[in-house]
């Protein structure tokens, strides 16, 4: 069983960023680094290499970006560590063996972000516990797993619901 | 789509080369059946309804290939998340 509970989750964090210098907010992967998925993603079997990157005002989303691709393919995806802390992943025998997995501290998770709804006025995020992408660190190579404990969470875990404009653009006057 | 009728125990094999996917039937009772399947590690076997699901909702996340800025109501909710931790 692997769990969210990394013990250091952000003491060294190690990935490309976008416009703004920020603190990385991941311990891993390395700058530039290019990441394989040689099974794809559920539904995306050719977004097999990926890098990871974000920006300080998206975060805690990161993107997962297709490279060496036409299609240029793009996830909002996340850390598990820290929001979700008693998130309990685990892993059939056939996907640690797929990843090559030796030990529990070579695993690092990631979980696709879902914007079902961007309305001002009741914006809806959701994020999916049931298959994260599991990465072996030490190969870089990395599996959207549906995980065997998948009856405990949701695919649709929900993130954000509601107004998130409120503050930052009070209105005067209700649209329509 | 081809239909077999297997009773307990039998099995059917899928391929005939070394890629073989045998797939048992372990235990049967009334609505349920188990099944043992025996495939190569590059053949990754999923329940149908929760793979279809995950399909789906790696199809609703999907941004594409404009690479564009997030929409401000998201911009805003990552906003408020960070706060919060």
């Amino acid at each position: 069983m692997i769990t969210a509970q990394n013990e250091n989750p952000h003491k060294n964090p190690m990935i490309k960023q976008g416009s703004n210098h920020v603190e990385k907010p991941m311990e891993w992967p390395n700058e530039d680094q290019i990441l394989s998925l040689p099974f794809g993603l559920i539904g995306f079997p050719k977004m097999n290499e990926i890098e990871i990157v974000y920006s300080k005002e998206e975060l805690p989303f990161l993107r997962m970006r297709q490279v060496k691709s036409e299609d240029k393919l793009e996830f909002l995806i996340l850390e598990p560590y820290g929001l979700f802390p008693d998130y309990k992943v685990e892993i059939s025998a056939e996907d640690i063996e797929r990843l090559e997995i030796k030990s529990e501290k070579d695993v690092y998770l990631l979980n696709i972000v879902t914007v079902s709804s961007t309305d001002s006025q009741n914006t809806k995020i959701t994020v999916n516990l049931v298959a994260p992408i599991v990465f072996n660190k030490k190969t870089l190579a990395g599996k959207q797993v549906i995980i065997t404990n998948y009856k405990e969470y949701s695919s649709s875990h929900l993130l954000f619901s509601g107004h998130p404009d409120t503050k930052e653009e009070p209105r005067t006057s209700k649209e329509g | 789509m081809l239909v077999l009728s297997r009773k307990l125990k039998e099995a059917i094999i899928i391929g005939d080369g070394d890629e073989k996917i045998i797939i048992y039937v372990v235990k049967i009772e009334r609505d349920k059946v188990k099944l043992a399947i025996d495939a190569p590690v590059e053949v990754p076997v999923h329940r149908k309804e929760v793979f279809d699901s995950i399909k789906a909702s790696n199809h609703q996340a999907a941004i594409g290939s404009t690479r564009g800025a997030l929409p401000k109501a998201v911009l805003n909710a990552a906003r408020k998340m960070n706060k919060r931790e």
